[in-house]
């Protein structure tokens, strides 16, 4: 299954694959509107020339009588057929001047518009090279942003697999036995490592979201599974603040075409944020329903609420909401929460009174009847 | 023997991270920085089990894997690829360049051990017939002569086949003498009986069997015979390291005749027997009349196993 926004480097080149098309079909236009100019006037020139010759022919049956007329005092045969042939050069010089003065300028607009097309071909095909250069490096900067990208996080992984592991040692106790001090000062570096490379995976997440390259490895489950996997998992940090828990799943079935590992780690963002944004004593609600269509888990709590305009925003990266600088996340579950919900078909959104109110967070999946069941 | 591990990293902490967490537990670590160095020390030292990072300078994890994987002499090692690349589109590049398992980083020292141990364990029962591309059933009950190059880690195959036959509820008993490599590779592995054998004490005996199994840790003169008394209708794993030394000793003629015997004491079918041999410490007559003795052949050399023939 592959998912996710559209890919910026597909967004790239198909803008200038869009813009070369307008462009060249912008040109063959104004050459078809130059050959439309240029057809009836060829047209034109060659009929008058045309014209032109035929009268010279045609004057050559009538004009006699005239020629005769005019010369009707010559008797002289000769001089007559002179005369006559003085006056066809003199129609002949007439009708070629007055063709020639058609025809010369027809061809200068020719010639001339034969080099304008051949310029714009020109024009089209620099910028045709030019486009492919600039699509090419867009698509090497791409790369490159790749590159970098994965490059940061793999560099970024790396010295934490070190603290981490180092650390880890440090506090089984057998490189030699720490003071309580120590040994609670370690934890704490151990939590902001564990917080750093939490950061790291759900960075590579969204990332892979954005290009369309994030994978789900779905397959028929009961999303009652899902639930009882995080409502065991989310125990340990409820006791810790002392809340109230309780999970209300209505009867029946909810039958899923779900990646397992990424449906729980979307219930559990929202779990575990509720209790981060709780205070001690407070209360949060697991409760799961579904219709003919969908499954609708909700998860509610009485903690900090949500601004109203911040509804929305909240499931943006990094999005800068104002809370209590205690509370400490990555500021991308809940944008890897929404895409993972998408992921699956379904829908998520947050309601909440106000501020100091709670908040509710709902999502939605689609069900999936495995094939046996029909 | 101590299980040798290769850790592969191009990261100097986490490579010593690793030596660090499995010193700790008594392994033998070596390391390398790349894929090429962990091919040579690979094919020079004959680890037990390969932990292998995939993103290196020069050579990847993943190629080197697929190198070791690709020849006979390295193909039987484990190797568990060990990284921070977790999808499962990168644990099945794993296991199509052929490893054996994938273990992401940053790992907690807990799990990198029981991964280890659980690796070395899986192995271990299968590890010298694996090697031989024979299963371990088919090797029972065979006596074999084994022919070595002593420059070669051949001990470490010795010790897989011990090994092999622990983990299969066999009594293991491996008659060597003082100092040889084969006992350093076993003296602290639990259920292998090792049994040092003196040859000045021989001297005097007259009966060629009871002379080689003179022990230094009994009193008195280890026989065949008592061996297999101790080990009544058991099945039992024996491996005999001193074949060159008697030859060596005595007259060919003598380590022949002791062989001879040995064959035909031990020829039950709950009997496997490994005899170990020097080739280029004799004469090739003396070689090729003890080879007559056996029918089953097992050579290894530089290149490690080169000739199998179980019958």
């Amino acid at each position: 299954m592959r998912i996710g926004f559209h890919s910026g480097l597909e967004r790239s080149v198909s803008d200038l694959v869009f813009i070369l098309s307008a462009r060249v079909s912008y040109v063959c236009n104004r050459m078809r509107h130059l050959n439309q100019f240029l057809a009836p006037l060829m047209l034109v020139v060659i009929t008058i020339s045309m014209m032109q010759v035929s009268t010279f022919v045609l004057g050559d049956k009538e004009q006699p009588s005239h020629v005769k007329v005019s010369d009707g005092i010559a008797d002289n045969a000769l001089s007559n057929r002179i005369a006559i042939q003085e006056g066809e050069a003199g129609a002949m010089q007439h009708s070629l001047q007055y063709t020639a003065m058609l025809l010369i300028p027809a061809i200068v607009v020719l010639i001339g518009s034969l080099f304008w097309s051949w310029s714009l071909k020109r024009q089209v095909d620099s910028k045709t090279s030019e486009l492919k250069v600039e699509i090419a490096e867009r698509e090497r900067m791409q790369e490159s942003k790749n590159r970098l990208m994965s490059a940061i996080t793999h560099e970024l992984r790396t010295p934490l697999v070190s603290i981490v592991g180092y650390l880890d040692y440090v506090l089984t106790g057998k490189l030699g036995p720490l003071s309580e001090k120590v040994e609670s000062s370690q934890q704490i570096v151990k939590q902001e490592s564990d917080r750093l490379l939490t950061l790291t995976n759900d960075l590579l997440d969204i990332r892979r979201m954005e290009f369309g390259k994030f994978q789900l490895a779905p397959e028929p489950l009961d999303f009652k599974e899902v639930i009882d996997h995080c409502t065991h998992e989310i125990q340990p940090l409820i006791r810790e603040k002392k809340q109230q828990f309780k999970v209300e799943v209505l009867e029946g079935r909810f039958p899923v075409n779900a990646d397992r590992t990424r449906l729980c780690q979307a219930l559990m963002n929202l779990l575990s944020n509720s209790v981060k944004f709780t205070p001690e004593g407070g209360e949060i609600i697991l409760h799961v329903e579904a219709d003919a269509d969908n499954i609708k888990a909700q998860v509610s709590d009485t903690g900090l609420g949500i601004n109203k305009e911040d509804l929305t925003r909240v499931f943006e990266p990094f999005a800068a909401i104002k809370k209590p600088s205690y509370i400490k996340g990555t500021g991308l579950g809940l944008s890897l929460t929404k895409g993972l919900v998408e992921a699956h078909g379904g829908k998520i959104w947050a309601e909440s009174p106000g501020e100091g109110k709670g908040s509710t967070f709902t999502f939605t999946l689609p069900i999936h009847e495995e094939k046996e069941a029909r | 023997m101590p299980d040798k591990i290769l850790v592969v990293d191009d990261e100097l902490n986490i490579r010593n991270l690793a030596k660090m967490v499995l010193e700790g537990e008594g392994y033998h670590v070596i390391t390398a920085a790349d894929g090429d160095e962990a091919i040579n020390k690979t094919e020079a030292e004959m680890p037990d089990l390969i932990l292998m990072d995939v993103v290196m300078p020069g050579k990847s994890g993943l190629d080197a894997c697929k190198a070791l994987k690709s020849q006979v002499k390295t193909r039987n090692i484990p190797i568990v690829i060990c990284t921070v690349l977790g999808r499962d589109s990168d644990k099945k590049l794993s296991s199509e360049a052929g490893a054996d398992g994938h273990f992401t980083k940053p790992f907690k020292s807990e799990e990198l051990i029981t991964e280890v141990k659980r690796r070395l364990d899986q192995s271990r029962s299968e590890k010298f017939s694996k090697e031989l591309g024979i299963e371990h059933s088919t090797l029972q009950g065979k006596k074999i002569l084994f022919e070595f190059d002593p420059s070669t880690p051949y001990e470490r195959l010795i010790r897989d086949f011990a090994l092999e036959c622990i983990s299969h509820g066999e009594a293991t008993i491996v008659l060597t003498k003082k100092g040889s490599a084969v006992r350093q590779a076993l003296e602290s592995e639990k259920g292998v009986e090792l049994i040092d054998l003196t040859l000045e004490r021989a001297q005097a005996e007259s009966n060629i069997i009871q002379w080689i199994m003179a022990s230094t840790t009994s009193p008195h003169a280890i026989t065949v015979s008592s061996i297999l008394e101790q080990h009544q209708s058991k099945p039992l794993g024996l491996v005999f390291d001193s074949l060159t030394n008697i030859a060596l000793t005595t007259d060919p003629q003598k380590a022949y005749r002791f062989t001879q015997n040995a064959i035909e004491l031990l020829v039950e079918p709950r009997i496997t027997a490994i005899f170990l041999l020097n080739p280029s410490a004799h004469e090739a007559r003396d070689v090729s009349s003890l080879r007559g003795l056996f029918s089953s052949q097992l050579s290894y050399g530089k290149e490690g196993v080169v000739g199998v023939k179980i019958i």
